[in-house]
């Protein structure tokens, strides 16, 4: 199971990508649905499941935070944790 | 062709910068703008190159680098947002017309500007020169940090001070200084801008420059437009860099600048300061003795940047001289008229020598005898 972690912009995702991948997190950038974006364009991360609050963690202390965070369910549906 | 034209462009680059371009060119697409490989190659190429230029210039955070055409597209989107609401703006007597033309155009916006002049290579002449010119309504001071006709390093520690002691903003002009002197954002309390060429000393293509936005969250925009964000939004977005960079960003450029920041990171600003340093001293030390031959040296308060003047001929006709020999040299105003004014160089000029990491010592002394020959 992975999660996406969706930003505003791609170089909110870069920023934010850098600094988990310093902490060992594996996180690749991607393109998220729009829908994710609620419906605009953003660019997202994705990353294990397990590394999620971990992530949250690191992230909650850049100057900036995500549009929203999916867990992708098996049938490859989006559903919005820490809503 | 020997190439003393540096503070124009660099014209020798490392040879990385343009594979840089050329692998760009073939692999990246347009940053942003989609989830494809092609576009995310591109926006890891961009994203490298706020990276470096973080790293280079001390700065935490990479996405206030922002990506511009030039030094000039980068000075205008600093005064235009320090001045929005008009007021009174002091700059140094060595400031280029990408300074002083932006500030004209802006006087029907209630923008009021002072020059301050002071002698060549006289540092705290030109601290004091700034100081008293400021006023009650002044909220900035603009400043180069090197001339671009002389070289003279302007002390922007001392700017930077006096910015804090009047509560002023600073914008600094880096075009002649940036790759070549230290400068570290984490020491420049007081600058809101910092503004630079990707083309000169950082090596980079032609066509990229950089703002560096130091301090505060919202920035306006001169030009408004896509940037692959927030799409829904019909209003331009408030987010750095994409606040101030609308449009299809200079991929390729991009790629070659990074590159060319890499060389300087490796080789470091200090190293390539003291070796042109060095090819101005050596110059400065065999054209004395060519009678007629007039040299503005500033010692350690010039960078490796020289005008030169002569009894013989006017800076245009020595230079068209030297130009058919083979050396490239620029003559005449440098686009810098105030700071002829300061230096009582109008209305001819100088004839302009510049350095990069790329000159040798043989250029210089090829140099000194060309000119010898010319004008004896």
């Amino acid at each position: 199971m992975s999660c996406l972690i969706v930003f505003r912009t791609m170089t909110q995702a870069q920023r934010a990508a850098s600094i988990l991948s310093n902490q060992h997190l594996s996180v690749r950038i991607v393109r998220p649905p729009l829908e994710a974006g609620k419906g605009s364009c953003s660019a997202a991360l994705r990353l294990p499941e397990q590394q999620l609050l971990s992530a949250k963690n690191l992230i909650s202390k850049l100057s900036f935070q995500p549009l929203a965070y999916y867990q992708v369910l098996t049938d490859g549906r989006l559903q919005e944790v820490f809503p | 062709m020997i190439y003393l034209d540096n503070g124009a462009t660099t014209l020798i680059k490392p040879k990385a910068v343009e594979q840089a371009v050329i692998n760009a060119m073939q692999t990246c697409a347009n940053p942003g703008r989609g989830g494809h490989r092609a576009a995310m190659k591109a926006a890891e190429v961009v994203y490298a190159c706020r990276e470096s230029v973080a790293e280079l210039f001390d700065l935490d955070d990479p996405a206030r680098v922002v990506f511009t055409q030039n030094a000039t597209h980068a000075l205008n989107i600093a005064i235009r947002n320090v001045l929005r609401e008009g007021g009174h703006v002091v700059v140094s007597g060595y400031e280029h017309n990408s300074v002083m033309r932006p500030l004209v155009a802006l006087k029907e916006k209630a923008v009021k500007f002072t020059i301050a002049y002071a002698p060549l290579f006289s540092a705290k002449a030109q601290i004091a020169a700034l100081e008293r010119s400021i006023q009650k309504d002044t909220v900035c001071i603009i400043c180069n940090h090197v001339s671009n006709v002389f070289g003279c390093i302007q002390d922007i520690a001392a700017v930077n001070a006096l910015c804090k002691k009047y509560n002023l903003k600073l914008i600094l002009d880096l075009s002649q200084s940036a790759g070549i002197l230290p400068i570290s954002t984490k020491e420049l309390s007081e600058a809101v801008y910092l503004c630079m060429p990707g083309h000169k000393g950082l090596y980079g293509p032609q066509g990229t420059g950089i703002l560096i936005c130091c301090k505060g969250d919202l920035h306006y925009s001169i030009m408004q437009g896509g940037t692959g964000s927030d799409s829904l939004n019909l209003h331009q977005p408030e987010t750095l860099p994409e606040a101030l960079e609308s449009g299809t960003l200079n991929v390729p450029g991009i790629a070659g600048l990074h590159e060319g920041i890499r060389f300087i990171l490796q080789k470091t600003p200090s190293a390539i300061g003291s070796w042109e340093h060095a090819l101005k001293e050596r110059f400065v030390q065999k054209a004395r003795n060519i009678r007629g031959l007039h040299v503005f040296y500033g010692s350690k308060l010039q960078s490796g940047v020289i005008s030169i003047t002569c009894d013989q001929c006017t800076p245009e006709e020595l230079g068209e001289r030297l130009a058919a020999k083979g050396f490239c040299l620029r003559a005449g105003l440098h686009c810098a008229p105030v700071a002829h004014q300061s230096a009582g160089t109008l209305p001819q000029g100088t004839l302009r020598i510049s350095l990069s990491a790329f000159n040798q010592k043989q250029e210089i002394d090829a140099l000194c005898f060309a000119i010898l020959k010319t004008i004896s």
